[in-house]
């Protein structure tokens, strides 16, 4: 085992090799079937499953087991900074969520994409993201994380702009990887507010990167040679970058967006792993957060109200992506607010739970989009329950989980309840049985729309292997629940089984008489246009423009004027000394007579005066 | 006060080695004709051969070193003289003119 955790660093190497090997195979055109990508792609991602398993037997059967392993990669004077691997429970835990749902989505992808004319391209990314998560997941200070932070960043963007001949696509893109660098700036600027606290307060050079090893003791050691202003400002900073990477209230519009790559990425990245990275953020600093009370009430209220909004925004929405990328932003709101009010691990259980649940509703989203030949509307799908029966049963097992009747999301959203009850956040508990309810009715909602009644539009038969692969997740699914942790608690599972039941009424009705409801202007608009987030984003970014306007003119008048002015000064002087220029080689002596009578007058004059001063004293 | 004048020393051969060549420079900046410049530069290179000649006999123990360069002075000024009326002749046949005036496309 402890070969496993001892080599673990070469589960970023692997896949980053991976997709050298394809991009540059693909360069030199020696690669060319997709037969050789499948092979590469498959071999790396087994290989990092293989360690992943070994290293989290290795903790699984350690409790508390920690190692740590770093190279120097950059020195500067004193400063070391390290790249590396940091192994405990919570690192092995993620990578082996993050290889298995990678490798299945893998899969998943081979068929999925296989028509694709950029198909290769497309794996070379799904590596290079593989590279970038496992870095992430492993590295064991502040400095790895940020680098593979971005890293992350651009492959979220490489993919979500896959097809990027689409003018709205790239425009997603660029939108989406515009926002995480803001959350990303507000990121670094943290870490060097906090590197610069412990170098000016306790001299420690050893440790400006914020190593995780000594997290809790370098954390007690910030907060007390801080102030509290700038103490929660340095945590506040920190945050934005979960805050961005995850998809938080202010800064949660790009996920939305990122719906318009392919399907398999919306199921790998911007549901299951990238995004949970944030979350992976906040349980990896938990030890500095927990410190303040203020931080994690912050967080907290983050994370409900980030939850509510996209919960509610889900309710009217008619794309199926839309729904689950709403949902998917709910479900993270909820994973920081367990983080803020109740502790890192259920945070953790929920992340898994989520993860695997809604990985399988992205893939069979995918192929329902598939048997719409490529229509996202809900509207116009319908009764493919007889026609794709694996994948309606298979996407039942995914929403029950999800909306906490049964399986790991049953647990998790359990142990979440229960343990805001425990703490007395009476508040919260109330919001998250709301967000609970409003979870229960969009996913059957979509269930409804998508899987019952009478076939709408066209249908395609997809191939098997897009059928059957959501299985896989569908197993996890329902295993976990036997992993997890079980409290019973009768009157919380009661109280359960009701809002389900509730919700899934109300989602009926709603459904069964859709043409005869009447929609609320207010309320509806408010829901559909998810809050006008988009219209306040506009907003923001016209004030920007107005901004930027203004610099334009004063870039036009007055500095453009000024370099005219400069210029002109050049021009005139040049024109006058050009007249000197005769062409008359005379004139040219007798120039150079006149400067050399001068000067060497001159020469003599100022060394007769020295001399004669010289002697008069 | 007779005997004072008469009394050459290297004064007087500075100040008509100086003359000489102001005169030679007046000449060289004033005249059109192409071979008066020409004679002109001369002037002003006799008066630096002038120079020479009057530091060597006054200044110098060994009175060796002046004159030897007042010999090399002259050869190459007569190697020049050779180079200028060549090209003298060949600006001659583009312009069947020796006049500088009309010299002078090189202007600003």
């Amino acid at each position: 085992m402890s070969f496993f955790v001892e080599n673990l660093y070469t589960v970023i190497l692997i896949p980053f090799w991976a997709a050298l090997l394809i991009l540059l195979g693909k360069l030199f055109a020696v690669i060319s079937s997709k037969k050789v990508v499948n092979i590469i792609t498959f071999l790396s991602t087994i290989y990092c499953l293989f360690f992943a398993i070994g290293a989290f037997t290795k903790t699984l059967v350690e409790k508390g087991f920690v190692y740590e392993n770093v190279i120097p990669f950059l020195t500067v004077s004193k400063f070391n900074f390290t790249l590396g691997m940091y192994i405990d429970g919570v690192t092995t835990w993620f990578l082996l969520l993050a290889v298995i749902i990678s490798l299945i989505v893998q899969i998943y992808s081979m068929a999925y994409m296989r028509d694709d004319l950029s198909y290769v391209r497309f794996f070379a990314y799904l590596n290079l993201f593989n590279f970038s998560m496992f870095g992430l997941i492993l590295a064991p200070n502040m400095f790895q994380i940020y680098v593979f932070w971005e890293l992350v960043g651009v492959t979220s963007y490489l993919l979500i702009g896959f097809w990027y001949k689409n003018r709205s696509v790239s425009d997603a893109a660029k939108r989406a990887f515009i926002i995480n660098r803001i959350g990303d700036f507000a990121f670094l600027a943290g870490i060097v507010l906090s590197a610069y606290i412990i170098l000016a307060n306790l001299g420690n050079v050893s440790s400006i990167t914020l190593p995780f090893v000594e997290m809790p003791s370098i954390s007690a050691q910030i907060y007390g040679c801080t102030s509290d202003g700038i103490f929660i400002l340095t945590c506040i900073l920190l945050l934005f970058g979960s805050i961005a990477k995850s998809a938080q209230f202010p800064l949660h519009t790009w996920l939305i967006d990122a719906m318009k790559g392919p399907t398999p990425v919306s199921a790998l990245i911007h549901s299951a792993t990238m995004v949970a990275a944030g979350v992976f953020l906040l349980i990896r600093l938990y030890p500095l957060y927990s410190l303040s009370n203020i931080i994690l009430n912050i967080i907290s209220i983050i994370g409900i109200v980030t939850a509510l909004i996209c919960s509610y925004s889900a309710l009217t929405q008619t794309d199926i992506k839309k729904i689950l990328a709403y949902s998917t932003n709910a479900q993270l709101g909820l994973m920081f607010l367990a983080v803020g009010s109740c502790s890192a691990t259920i945070s953790l259980l929920h992340l898994t739970s989520h993860a695997f649940a809604k990985a399988l509703l992205f893939l069979i989203a995918g192929t329902v989009i598939l048997a719409m030949n490529s229509n996202q509307d809900i509207r116009f799908a319908g009764g493919l329950r007889r026609k794709l029966p694996v994948c309606a049963y298979t996407y039942l097992v995914g929403i029950i989980s999800l909306s906490g009747l049964l399986f790991s999301g049953y647990t998790s959203k359990e142990m979440i309840f229960s343990s805001l009850i425990q703490q007395n956040h009476y508040i919260f508990a109330i919001l998250f049985e709301v967000v609970a309810f409003m979870t229960v009715y969009y996913l059957f909602r979509l269930y409804f729309y998508t899987f019952e009644g009478e076939l709408v539009s066209d249908y395609k038969e997809p191939k098997n292997h897009l059928v059957y692969t959501p299985i896989l997740l569908a197993f996890f699914v329902v295993g976990l629940w036997f992993v997890f942790p079980k409290s019973a608690n009768l009157l919380i599972i009661l109280f359960n089984i009701v809002i389900f039941v509730l919700a899934l009424i109300t989602s009926y009705i709603a459904y069964r008489f859709r043409n005869n409801i009447k929609k609320v202007p207010l309320f509806y608009d408010l829901s559909y246009r998810a809050f006008f987030a988009d219209d306040v984003n506009n907003f923001i970014s016209n004030i920007y423009c107005c901004l930027v306007k203004i610099l334009s003119y004063i870039e036009k008048y007055i500095c453009e004027g000024l370099s005219y002015i400069l210029s002109l000064c050049v021009r005139i002087s040049a024109f006058i000394f050009s007249k000197f220029q005769t062409g008359n080689v005379q004139s040219y002596l007798s120039y150079s007579l006149l400067i050399m009578m001068f000067s060497f007058g001159g020469l003599l004059l100022v060394y007769s005066l020295v001399i004669y001063f010289s002697e008069v004293q | 006060m007779l005997n004072n004048i008469f009394n050459i020393g290297l004064f007087h051969y500075l100040i008509l080695a100086m003359v000489l060549f102001f005169i030679g420079a007046f000449g060289v900046i004033i005249s059109k004709n192409i071979i008066k410049i020409l004679i002109c530069l001369e002037f002003m290179l006799t008066a630096v051969n002038i120079n020479f000649i009057a530091f060597a006999a006054f200044v110098d123990s060994v009175k060796v070193n002046g004159f030897i360069f007042s010999i090399f002075y002259t050869a190459i000024g007569a190697v020049e003289i050779a180079v200028a009326l060549v090209i003298f002749y060949l600006m001659y046949r583009e312009k069947k003119s020796i006049n500088i005036e009309n010299y002078k496309e090189l202007n600003g």
